[in-house]
């Protein structure tokens, strides 16, 4: 039988709406609130241990200590996989889920998985974390979409309890969370490039394999009226190491992994007292 | 192997003496044997420095490599003919003496079954493999004409003994017969080439090419081996090897394509990785121009290369996209071992159709193999003098691809993709 942890708000554990948002973290026995359509859609497979809630306020003014219990909570739960949400277009129960499901997944090991609309700003945070134990299923933008979304998160979750192989984000169904992975297809890519070439040529639409980031070109602040006796700072992504190399082996590819450069890692200042290159 | 030449219901005899004596003509060489790989055994090579599909010219003016193996004559006319189900492999002991840089001596390995096999293109062709030491204290140039000259002169020979004979399958390659309703798509190749060094990576008729502008070149030419490599470092990474070149993936799939959806208008063999951003701009625009003249209306655009080389490429991409050429692109990734870096290093917005053939950067685990053919017993996963030797017949655990041949797909030759997870 598969354990799990269902992680709601305040409204979805039905302890209240706005009123209750700085409601702190508390555990209810079993499932609870409007979130327990969940364990039916388990069917004999899986069991909701406990239902955590915390207050949509209270997470965000008091991350740490709610952080903490909740970590708390899960671990003495001892789950095989933990639900958060679904958070449909609900803002700050979007991110909470995303960043309780990310704590989860990296202090305790526990696979985990959440669901929200595609334009919650916990989508955001999905992707910048790149949590290959964290997935985020899509739903609709309300509750209406409550029936279908708690189906698919049973069945997702009960897959990760498993450990099943889960394939890409376009197969099965979850937000992509930028991790690129090697797969097979069926066709090689000499085939697959004449395919799309041709189909952009006819106007037809097609699929890039590889979507593209586009950044914003940043201009140059203006000049500074007088140089002298100003402070200035230099923000490079350069690679700058001290003078000397001395870190990289002798011998070595001037462009080997060991020449990361460990004093910026290390949050240390490259002061002008030293002398650097790159 | 055996004492004689012959090709008779698809199977080989070769002379091993001869081909020995053809090898050991050049003094350069020394040690040399010939040993069979097979699909499927579990066997490693070692030292790889090339790989060559034995070819002849049997009409048409010139022979195959021209340039290299005889004078600098037209080739891609006429009919050549083709081992297509085995390869050369030149396995090769050499130091080197450039000590660090792009230019460094390497080798690769192949493992004809497990991971390794399923990764490379090239696990799945009967080779011959050529294994030699080269003389102490030659240098890259030297070295690689040695290595060169050796497997080339073996897959001709071995290609000869096919010329009297009527081929099983002839296919023909005619660019002529166009459909004037279609698209006309080229291929643009992108090439780095180190222009300090005294082989530049890639030969055009034999010759370096160095800060050179974008040419046309014939896609039959490339069947006939007008553009070679560098054997002091061909076939790791992302290098491609002289097979490579003799059996392009993108250059047959627009064949297979011309006349029926679209006309192949040939190659625009481009030089990338200029120093400056101005001269990427330049050889960026300068390829576009060409393909422009040259009628395109789409354009396949790939790459030999890795890090700022790809802005080269993009530059190149935008270039055609404003010319009016359509464009998809086609490129490896790399995006660090769980996939959660950035996969390329530049990005433009008219980069909108990319095929991806896989990534670099996949950590592989090579279980140990009963045979090992080639000149090294020990081997070093990174090319650097001082790099730590490991035993060849082992497992080896490997942080990325570079180290076996053709674990970089770098023209879409296998079915390997990346996908967002």
């Amino acid at each position: 039988m598969i354990k799990i942890v269902h992680v709601v708000n305040q409204f979805f554990a039905g302890l209240g709406g706005e009123e209750k948002a700085g409601l702190a973290v508390g555990v209810i026995e079993g499932s609870a609130g409007a979130a327990r359509g969940l364990e039916p859609k388990l069917g004999d497979e899986g069991k909701i241990a406990c239902t955590v809630y915390v207050g949509d306020n209270y997470f965000h003014e008091h991350k740490e200590e709610a952080l903490k219990a909740i970590l708390d909570a899960v671990g003495a739960a001892e789950p095989n996989v933990l639900v958060a949400g679904p958070a449909f277009n609900s803002g700050r129960y979007g991110l909470s889920c995303v960043e309780i499901c990310n704590a989860v997944a990296n202090a305790l090991g526990i696979p985990c998985i959440t669901a929200m609309h595609e334009e919650n700003p916990g989508v955001g945070a999905y992707r910048e974390f790149v949590n290959a134990w964290v997935y985020c299923l899509p739903t609709a933008e309300a509750t209406t979409g409550m029936n279908d979304a708690l189906a698919r998160l049973a069945r997702f979750a009960i897959r990760l309890a498993r450990g099943e192989e889960i394939g890409s984000a376009a197969k099965e169904g979850y937000i992509g969370r930028g991790i690129r992975r090697i797969e097979k297809t069926d066709r090689r890519g000499a085939t697959r490039a004449v395919e799309m070439l041709l189909k952009k040529i006819n106007n037809q639409p097609f699929e890039s394999e590889l979507p593209m980031e586009v950044w914003d070109d940043t201009p140059p602040a203006p000049p500074l009226s007088q140089v002298k006796d100003r402070n200035i700072a230099v923000v490079t992504t350069s690679g700058v190491v001290p003078w000397g190399n001395p870190e990289i082996p002798t011998g070595a590819n001037t462009i080997s992994p060991s020449s990361k450069n460990s004093s910026l890692e290390n949050g240390k200042r490259c002061t002008a007292a030293t002398t650097w290159r790159t | 192997m055996g004492s004689r030449f012959k090709y008779e219901s698809e199977i080989l005899d070769v002379d091993e003496g001869e081909l020995i004596a053809l090898v050991l003509e050049d003094t350069r060489i020394t040690d040399a044997t010939l040993a069979v790989a097979v699909p499927g055994e579990k066997t490693r090579i070692t030292g790889i420095r090339d790989m060559v599909e034995p070819r002849f010219k049997v009409a048409g003016s010139g022979q195959v490599f021209p340039g290299v193996l005889g004078a600098v004559e037209n080739v891609g006319d006429g009919r050549t003919h083709r081992l297509s189900g085995m390869t050369v492999i030149a396995a090769a002991e050499y130091e080197g003496t450039i000590r660090a840089g792009t230019t460094v001596q390497r080798s690769a390995i192949l493992d004809m079954s497990g991971p390794g096999a399923e990764i490379s293109r090239f696990s799945s062709y009967l080779h011959l493999v050529l294994s030699f030491k080269i003389a102490p204290g030659l240098g890259e140039l030297d070295a690689h004409s040695a290595v060169q000259l050796a497997e080339y002169k073996v897959a001709q020979r071995l290609g000869q003994v096919t010329a009297k004979l009527s081929p099983v399958e002839i296919a023909t390659y005619d660019l002529s017969k166009k459909d004037p309703a279609l698209a006309n798509v080229m291929l643009v190749q992108g090439c780095i080439t180190d222009p300090q060094h005294v082989h530049s990576g890639v030969g055009y008729y034999g010759l370096s090419l160095r800060n050179s502008m974008s040419t046309f070149v014939h896609p039959n030419e490339l069947f006939d081996g007008a553009v070679t490599v560098d054997t002091t470092r061909s076939g790791r990474g992302y290098y491609p090897t002289t097979w490579d070149w003799q059996n392009h993936p993108l250059v047959l799939e627009l064949y297979a394509a011309h006349g029926k959806s679209l006309n192949f208008g040939g190659v625009v063999l481009q030089r990338i990785r200029f120093e400056t951003s101005h001269g990427k701009e330049v050889g960026a625009q300068n390829a576009a121009r060409l393909a422009k003249a040259m009628g395109a209306d789409g354009a396949l655009v790939t790459w030999i290369g890795g890090g700022n080389a790809f802005v080269d490429v993009m530059l190149t991409v935008r270039a055609c996209e404003q010319n009016g050429i359509k464009t998809t692109l086609v490129t490896y990734e790399n995006g660090g071992k769980e996939g959660k870096d950035s996969p390329v290093l530049f990005y433009i917005a008219e980069a909108n159709a990319i095929v991806s053939t896989g990534s670099l950067d996949k950590v592989v685990e090579l279980p140990a193999m009963d045979k090992v053919i080639g000149p090294y017993e020990q081997i070093k996963i990174f090319p650097f003098p001082g790099a730590a030797r490991v035993p060849a017949r082992g497992a080896l655990s490997l942080e990325a691809r570079d180290v076996m041949m053709g674990g970089a797909d770098i023209w879409g030759q296998g079915e390997f993709r990346c996908a967002e997870y």
